[in-house]
């Protein structure tokens, strides 16, 4: 409300009401899809309209491990042309080619919540048109800067039309470097975009394009770890990471995560103006290798730095802890990083192979999509068509460095496994518009199939489907200077595939929990404008239920590695976001943006837990406690405050300030079961296993610079202006529990949560050229 | 040159510096030099004088036993041709740091020794509440610094074959074998028509350790002792006469003095014909 008030209070300085087409006419030489990347999402948000605080949430609360609503349900799909580029198979993401098409000259368009879209399985979608015939002939060259994760980066974009007919684009270009504020962060990355469109111009009747798209990002990337608070503190550094050691005066890092997944995409689209107003024929085929690396050991010291009991905090005896925290205080890398001296050394001593080993877990990927669409006939709005899917993953870890052994250690656990999923739907949306409002909605009907098979030493074989149904209605409808909206949605989905099976790297067992799983929601929306200022409120709720997980864990109680398998998981969410936005000045553009938000599980769950190396099984049933436990580690408030000046001369300055509050770490399962809290525990035991450990709070400001001078355009991007790194950008807690036994009594205490803390100031430079 | 070919030049530039950053050259085991102090048979004159070792004082020899099958918990036995010490380390998976057969060099400053069960121990000096005289040496970075792998190299093993009247003061920590051992087993622990007696090497009620009590060819007592915690300590003992090798203890048995074999694994049992 003192937001609200302040904005009218500023909106009062000028009365002169100021709109996007206003920006469109003076300003149109800031072009959001040519700045537009990762550094620089600002100017990006300008072509946002519709759902301002997701839009805001999407890029404004990067600095913090952020789920849009407390759920990966409302994180964006990612389309190119009409067809989702993720696959559902995959375990780690494909972000560099989402963050590689919003950097390309392409129009981006956006589909939210109450989009007339189909969607994949989430209510919003982000949508890369590959068309290049929309776009002006340009070239362009861009070279940036960066402290984060890469230093250089070069980019060379074309766009042009050779005929009446057809039109192409290209884009290469690559980005290399380390991070300068967290040792052991590095990147490599090139991409290459070819597209090109043939129309065939409007004959007899009906016009038809062609648009072939291929794309690919081979990238290189190491990682960053999480860790508790107690090696940050005897680090000395909240940026500390584990990941990495010195080899021969280098860094190394043990997890490199390499990717190369070229894509090839087609579309043809036929425009009828007698029979059918479009047919679209879209077709999508992906196939390459996601690899990561990951230090193994059998049979020898733990070769982390971080070790639980390498620290001071395992040492009984005060001057032996003392002690280990003088090595760290001298910073000793053989000791406070990963010495791959020694590593090399004693797989050098082994005769029974290497104790150490760097393995690659690989997901040798392919996928094909296809879709045929068509409006019907005298219905414009009415949209009907087929989607089919086929999706393959084979899973496996292979040697990457033996690290100076002969060969891999008996005791180094490999896995090899493959998985597939097929799916189909038919479906149709459709979107009537009328001087009082508009009604929109899609409805999905379909299949989704999932088979696997283990191909290692111990051979499982299975498959099993699954009937879906997604379904969506919206309405809206002007009241006075605004619109009201209402917005419905189920959905009845196939289970993830990796919460089917507990350890699919090993025995692969079934989770007899993991079936089909039911989503229901809907918000009420409506979005008001009072002189200058636009208001933009929403409330929501969700319902899941049916929800499955797998989680693999060392179990101090059975000291064994064990699977938990959970099901009947029941999740509610509810929430209200209020945004707010006035052009008090000329140039002078404010936003705010608030949110209240919960989401936590209603009810009590099911799982049993099973030896990994034998499938024997621990504890059946076991009851799960989790009602009224925060399932998300998502803010339970958001505030944010924006302010953007374009001045005459051609200066865009801008400046966002965010603070996300009321963080919980999601819960662990096996501390909420029965099966662990039934042991004799204290009530001190009891309370450090089920409270809910917070996150605490967490800010941040953001400013920004550009400026054009002629073909060169200028920015500069400050994220974390204050160098504010106290909080944490995430964090989980570990399902492990130390067992310590001391005269004749047994007690269980949880390890420490592990973190990571705010990533520190940071800057993109970044110089266009175009000619 | 013009900025569109300087930014161009700079493009290429980036495509040619992003590369190696996950390429590594080998690692060279390095070479030490290993100059001792004193043999390990001089260790037992200063055992049980709590006195530390000076600054620079260094140990060394060649491993022949580790904690690999569990037997021996944190502990690295050392033997040189004159004798033998038992490192008391508190670490896990010793056996892939000091393999049997390497040569390491201790630094033994700071350290004292003490005899126990006829075996000289080598570890931090423990508390004066502490009855033991010896306690672990702790911390990785301490044991890491201390004990040191000479080189790569891995030397024969083979146990000094002694009979029970052969046994001297200086074989006391050493690999040994003994010859024509049998298990003295009674009617309860026969397997009528098996090769093995129903009694395993280390299950036990009371304590960690095990004792199974077999005699030579002359009727003299030698104990075998086995953790409970061995990986082998739920194999059941073979019949017959055998040959059996570990590191050489000392303890009583009705009142006499009794050699005492701690195995390495079942590879030290070896049947006679």
């Amino acid at each position: 409300m003192v937001v609200v008030l302040l904005l009218m209070a500023l909106s009062s300085l000028r009365a002169q009401q100021l709109s996007e087409s206003y920006y469109r006419e003076n300003y149109s030489w800031i072009d959001p899809e040519w700045w537009a990347d990762e550094s620089n999402p600002y100017l990006l948000r300008e072509t946002a309209g519709e759902a301002p605080f997701e839009e805001f949430a999407i890029y404004g609360l990067s600095f913090i491990d952020y789920d849009y609503r407390g759920s990966s349900r409302f994180s964006r799909a990612s389309l190119l042309g009409v067809l989702p580029i993720d696959n559902p198979l995959e375990r780690y993401g494909n972000f560099n080619l989402s963050s590689l098409l919003r950097s390309l000259p392409h129009s981006h368009t956006y589909s939210f919540y109450n989009s007339p879209n189909h969607t994949t399985s989430h209510p919003s979608a982000e949508g890369f048109d590959p068309s290049p015939s929309t776009l002006p002939s340009k070239s362009k060259l861009r070279v940036g800067l960066s402290s984060r994760t890469y230093n250089l980066s070069t980019s060379y974009s074309l766009v042009a039309h050779p005929s009446e007919q057809f039109s192409l684009s290209v884009a290469l270009g690559g980005r290399a470097g380390r991070d300068l504020a967290i040792e052991g962060l590095f990147s490599e990355r090139a991409h290459l975009w070819l597209a090109g469109e043939w129309r065939s111009g409007e004959k007899d009747g009906y016009e038809q394009s062609l648009t072939v798209a291929f794309v690919v990002v081979p990238e290189l990337r190491s990682g960053r770890s999480w860790n508790t608070q107690e090696v940050f503190d005897l680090a000395g550094n909240r940026h500390y990471n584990s990941y990495w050691g010195i080899q021969n005066g280098k860094v190394r890092s043990s997890r490199v995560t390499r990717t190369a997944l070229p894509t090839l995409y087609g579309e043809w689209n036929l425009r009828d103006n007698i029979i059918l107003t479009d047919l679209n024929v879209s077709a999508l085929i992906s196939g390459g290798r996601h690899s990561r690396t990951s230090l193994e050991w059998d049979g020898a010291p733990s070769p982390s730095p971080d070790y639980y009991a390498y620290l001071p905090s395992s040492f009984a005896d005060p001057r032996v802890a003392a002690e280990v925290e003088g090595v760290w205080a001298a910073r000793n890398l053989s000791y406070t990083q990963i010495d791959w001296h020694r590593l090399h050394h004693i797989n050098a001593l082994s005769d029974s192979g290497s104790h150490y080993a760097l393995m690659s877990e690989r997901e040798d990927r392919f996928s094909a999509v296809g879709e045929l669409s068509g409006t019907l006939l005298g219905a414009r709005r009415v949209r009907v068509g087929v989607r089919g899917g086929w999706y393959d993953s084979h899973n496996y870890n292979t040697p990457a460095d033996l690290l100076g052994g002969g060969r891999l250690g008996d005791g180094v656990e490999t896995y090899d496994y493959r998985v597939g999923d097929w799916r189909w739907a038919i479906f149709s949306t459709f979107r009537l518009r009328s001087a009082e409002g508009e009604l929109s909605g899609d409805v999905e009907l379909g299949s989704e199939g999932m088979n696997y098979e283990s191909l290692g030493a111990k051979p499982r074989l299975g498959d099993e489907s699954h009937t879906t149904f997604r379904g969506r209605v919206a309405w809206s409808r002007g009241v006075g200077d605004g619109h009201l909206g209402l917005v419905a949605h189920y959905h009845h989905t196939a289970p993830y595939w990796e919460s089917l099976f507990a350890a699919p790297e090993g025995r692969m067992s079934r989770n007899p929990y993991a079936g089909g799983v039911d989503w229901v929601g809907g918000e009420l929306n409506g979005n008001y404008t009072i002189g200058p200022l636009q208001l933009h409120a929403t409330l929501y709720g969700d319902y899941e239920w049916g929800g499955a997980t797998t989680e693999l864990f060392w179990d101090g109680l059975s000291s064994t590695y064990a699977s938990i398998m959970a099901g009947g998981l029941e999740q509610l969410g509810l929430g209200a976001e209020l945004s707010a936005q006035v052009e008090p000045l000329e140039g002078v553009s404010l936003e705010g943006h608030l949110s209240l938000a919960h989401r936590f599980y209603t009810d009590s769950a099911l799982a049993d837990i099973i030896s990994y190396d034998d499938g024997m099984v621990i504890a059946e049933g076991s009851d799960l406690d989790l009602a009224g436990l925060s399932s998300s580690v998502a803010p339970r408030f958001i505030g944010a405050l924006a302010a953007k000046y374009f001045s005459p001369s051609g200066w865009l300055f801008g400046v966002e300030w965010a603070v996300a509050m009321g963080r919980t770490m999601e819960p662990s399962l096996l501390f909420a079961s029965d099966y662990l809290l039934s042991a004799n525990l204290t009530p001190e035991e009891r309370s450090a296993l089920t409270q809910s450990v917070e996150l605490g709070s967490a800010s941040n400001l953001d400013v920004f610079l550009f400026r054009r001078f002629g073909r060169l355009g200028i920015s500069l991007s400050v994220g974390n202006l204050l160098n504010d790194t106290e909080g944490y950008s995430g964090g989980y807690r570990s399902s492990r529990v130390k067992v310590t036994s001391n005269d004749h009594t047994q007690r269980l205490l949880p390890y420490a949560p592990r973190y990571r803390h705010l990533y520190p100031r940071h800057l993109y430079l970044t110089l266009n050229y175009e000619f | 040159m013009s900025f569109r070919t300087f930014l161009i030049l700079l493009f290429v530039a980036v495509a040619v510096a992003g590369c190696g950053y996950d390429s590594h050259s080998d690692v060279e085991f390095p070479s030490k030099d290993a100059t001792l102090s004193f043999p390990l048979s001089a260790l037992r004159e200063s055992a049980g004088s709590k006195v530390p070792f000076a600054e620079g004082t260094s140990i060394g020899g060649v491993v022949v036993a580790n904690d690999l099958s569990g037997n021996f918990y944190r502990t690295v036995v050392v033997e040189d041709e004159s004798g033998a010490v038992a490192l008391r380390l508190a670490l896990y998976d010793l056996a892939a740091l000091y393999p049997v057969g390497c040569r390491v060099c201790v630094d033994a400053a700071g350290l004292v020794a003490e005899v126990r069960n006829g075996v000289v121990e080598v570890g931090w000096p423990a508390d004066a509440w502490n009855s033991d005289e010896v306690r672990a040496i702790e911390g990785r970075h301490e044991i890491y610094e201390r004990v040191t792998v000479v080189s790569p190299e891995r030397e024969d093993v083979v146990p000094t074959a002694l009979t029970v009247d052969e046994i001297a003061l200086r074989h006391y920590g050493c690999f040994v074998a003994l010859r024509g051992l049998t298990f003295q087993g009674d009617e309860e622990d026969e397997d009528v028509g098996s090769e093995y007696w129903r009694t395993d090497w280390g299950s036990t009620y009371y304590g960690s350790e095990a004792d199974r009590l077999f005699v030579d060819e002359l009727g003299r007592f030698v104990l075998v002792r086995t953790s409970r915690y061995a990986d082998f300590a739920e194999q059941s003992i073979p019949r017959g006469r055998m040959s059996i090798s570990g590191i050489l203890y000392a303890d009583r048995y009705k009142g006499a003095d009794v050699p005492v074999l701690k195995i390495r694994d079942l590879s030290d049992v070896q049947r006679e014909r």
